[in-house]
């Protein structure tokens, strides 16, 4: 389907509803594996999905086109997920004090059949400090160019690349330490 | 690391299907398309609030500015006559008032006791 069109059609006070249906089940999938890979519990992701859900429907009049579709719907997702860890965050502490606790909900939220190698590899990027983890998501599981993730995160090109390559060395590190 | 990333991939430890989520993401749209119009209007409801709130701050500090500017004296004479003014109506409203010694003294003893004895079940708590 043509971005265009399906954005002309949210527009409209008539085909939006079903537009928008049709939006969530483009990206809907992709939006929640984002979120879940930050706050990673499910239920946290789905409270974020909800929230991500409503704003993208009342903020698409907003919508200038200045990014594509998706840049702006992965800015709405990711803001919202950190914004639930922030609630999560005692006061006066940084986000970044989460990770311990997030490595170890990795463990809690693994399916019954889950790999061993899968739950450790999580568990190194969900201690990651909160700026390398959304980095090291963004480029290793979604692929996206360093100037797409500018637009997602509002960090510059540079600032980006410097916190991937850090969340990498930070994962090797992790898995060495904690290999059996 | 690279080689538990070869064997990983992108997979993700978790047991959700894509079924499970595909659900889920129906769900969702549901709910926002619901709870949109309430949201709409809530949202209008709170700037009105908001706009009213600031619209009656403005209306209660112009009417004290004028007031000032009303009673504003037009030279120093004048700014003296008026606080002799107030002074002497203060002090006629103490003299109408007896003195607080001639009241005690025109007090029984039981009513001096009412005034100085008290309950500590009295005593507000706070």
């Amino acid at each position: 389907m043509d971005e265009k069109e399906l954005i002309a059609r949210l527009k409209s006070p008539d085909g939006r509803d079903a537009a928008f249906r049709e939006l969530l089940k483009l990206y809907g999938s992709m939006l929640y594996w984002h979120i879940r890979r930050i706050v990673v519990s499910h239920d946290d992701a789905e409270d974020v999905m909800q929230e991500t859900s409503v704003r993208i429907l009342l903020g698409i009049d907003g919508y200038e086109g200045k990014s594509s579709l998706l840049t702006w719907l992965y800015r709405i997702a990711t803001n919202e997920a950190l914004m639930l860890l922030r609630r999560r965050c005692p006061m006066f502490h940084s986000i970044d004090s989460l990770g311990e606790s997030l490595a170890e909900k990795v463990a809690g939220e693994a399916g019954v059949d889950a790999d061993e190698a899968e739950v450790l590899f999580q568990q190194a990027v969900a201690q990651l400090p909160t700026q390398q983890r959304l980095a090291f998501n963004l480029r290793y599981y979604d692929e996206m160019p360093y100037e797409q993730m500018a637009q997602v995160t509002g960090k510059n090109v540079n600032t980006l690349k410097t916190n991937y390559h850090f969340a990498v060395e930070r994962v090797r590190k992790y898995i060495k330490e904690n290999s059996i | 690391m690279n080689d538990l990333m070869n064997k990983v991939g992108k997979r993700l430890p978790y047991g959700e299907t894509d079924d499970y989520v595909n659900r889920l993401i129906e769900r969702c749209a549901d709910r926002a398309i619901a709870s949109a119009p309430s949201r709409r209007s809530a949202r209008i409801r709170r700037l009105w609030i908001g706009w009213s709130s600031a619209a009656a701050v403005v209306a209660v500090a112009a009417t004290a500015a004028l007031r000032v500017a009303v009673h504003q004296p037009r030279d120093a004479d004048e700014a003296m006559a008026g606080m002799a003014l107030s002074i002497e109506s203060s002090a006629e409203s103490v003299e109408r008032s007896e003195p607080l010694n001639v009241v005690l003294t025109q007090m029984t003893d039981d009513q001096l006791a009412s005034i100085t004895y008290y309950c500590t079940d009295d005593i507000p708590e706070y």
